[in-house]
């Protein structure tokens, strides 16, 4: 990958679990989120077309992590954390129904001490279909509708209209959605063109990919 | 002008409504080798027919005949074969585009034909029914039950564009263009990729971009094809 990353503001913190300052780092990220003003009750007016939409939030449901950012920051990002440590990023949207199925099942890998020390990070493209909504609502809608899913781990909103070239960016066959990326040693090792049919898919994906 | 059966079946199943799915599994006589890509042959085709959402069939033998006359011209010259949604955003997006080339490439032997894989669970035939009735779909749309030819084609997404001429050759795959939404792409930028392997096609030249990515939404199969 040749982009850098570029410091913006307070960015969003991938769940790699080593040391305790981060973990309480990140309970305070998650507490400001979730407390951010109430919940989101599904689309707003003016909401994705008709389409393959999850359901929304419901009224208690915890917020994502979302933070919009251009694809060279975004490709950026995934360079730093990929440095870092194995890393799996999800490409994810809320107008992919299959994408909001299968969020759950990142969560639970996220949570299993067998992926400590891997780093999740998604990536979402509800910024290729038009919405009406100003960009902050829509966030925020979108923050209600993954933290129903259960994912905690922060995901890049992509500021840019063009899924050809967020595959081309990322050196993918398709622009297909969902997909996801596994990058062990700095570069991506696995690749998964589609949806995974449970947690168990997912992880036994992750365990062969994480092997020597 | 002559008119296909295929079309008539098509008309009739609009006008007078959908009748329930045919039972039968329309299973292919040959079995091909999956992927296809430029190149490709897929006379294969000819052996298929898939139940039309509508009611009746799609025969592929109408639009490739296995045997053709000394000197008969085909009545299909190009097949435009796209994998496709009734729910998905992008094909939603792209609907119009599919009808629009139907429309002006029609008269010149080009044949849109759809084929929805996504499995019943996702797409029901009700709402596959009720899509083709809003946007005034204007070519058929054939089911595919158990993805059996997505897989063949090893189609990723809806849409996923084949284009095919009437000898079974694949000359075109990937996306329709570069504006599923236009007003969202400046007129300087737009990629009409289908059109233009489409244009060429029609008129014996050579494709230059003969693939591009397939975008789109995720089929939704019976069973999961792992990377």
């Amino acid at each position: 990958m040749q982009h850098q990353a570029r410091a913006q503001g307070p960015q969003l913190r991938t769940r790699r679990p080593p040391g305790p300052g981060r973990l309480a780092a990140a309970g305070v990220l998650l507490v400001l989120l979730a407390c951010g003003g109430g919940a989101e009750e599904g689309n707003p007016a003016g909401g994705t077309p008709a389409g393959e939409g999850a359901a929304g939030a419901g009224p208690a449901a915890a917020r994502a992590p979302l933070e919009a950012l251009a694809l060279d920051e975004a490709l950026g990002r995934i360079e730093s954390l990929a440095a870092e440590g194995p890393l799996v990023v999800n490409l994810w949207a809320t107008w992919c129904g299959p994408c909001m199925e299968e969020l759950p099942f990142f969560a639970a890998a996220d949570a299993d001490p067998a992926f400590e020390g891997v780093a999740f990070l998604g990536l979402n493209g509800d910024h290729a279909v038009p919405d009406a909504a100003p960009l902050e609502e829509r966030l925020e809608r979108i923050r209600g509708e993954a933290g129903a899913t259960g994912i905690r781990f922060p995901s890049l909103y992509l500021l840019t209209e063009d899924l050809q070239a967020v595959a081309e960016a990322l050196d993918l066959p398709t622009a297909v959605f969902p997909q996801t990326l596994l990058y062990r040693g700095g570069r991506r090792v696995r690749l998964h063109e589609d949806a995974f049919a449970g947690p168990e898919d997912l992880a036994a994906w992750l365990r062969e990919g994480l092997a020597d | 002008m002559k008119t296909s059966p295929l079309l008539l079946s098509l008309g009739a199943a609009l006008l007078l409504g959908a009748p329930a799915l045919p039972a039968q599994d329309p299973s292919p006589a040959s079995a091909p080798e999956a992927g296809v890509k430029v190149g490709s042959k897929v006379g294969w085709l000819a052996d298929w027919t898939l139940p039309l959402a509508t009611g009746g069939e799609l025969r592929f033998a109408e639009l490739l005949p296995k045997e053709r006359k000394p000197g008969e011209k085909p009545e299909t010259r190009f097949i435009v074969l796209t994998f496709w949604s009734c729910k998905c955003p992008w094909q939603i997006a792209w609907d119009p585009e599919f009808i629009a080339i139907q429309k002006e490439y029609g008269p010149k032997g080009v044949k849109v034909v759809a084929v929805d894989s996504n499995k019943p669970s996702h797409e029901s035939l009700e709402e596959i029914q009720a899509r083709l009735r809003k946007a005034g779909i204007n070519f058929p749309v054939a089911l595919d039950k158990g993805n059996k030819l997505a897989d063949l084609f090893q189609a990723q997404t809806t849409p996923h564009v084949f284009l095919i001429d009437h000898q079974g050759r694949v000359l075109y795959t990937g996306a329709p263009n570069n504006y599923a939404y236009p007003d969202r792409v400046p007129k300087e930028k737009r990629e009409a990729w289908l059109r233009d392997a489409l244009d060429a096609a029609l008129a014996g030249k050579e494709i230059h971009k003969a693939s591009t990515r397939p975008q789109g939404c995720s089929i939704k199969r019976e069973r999961k094809v792992r990377s």
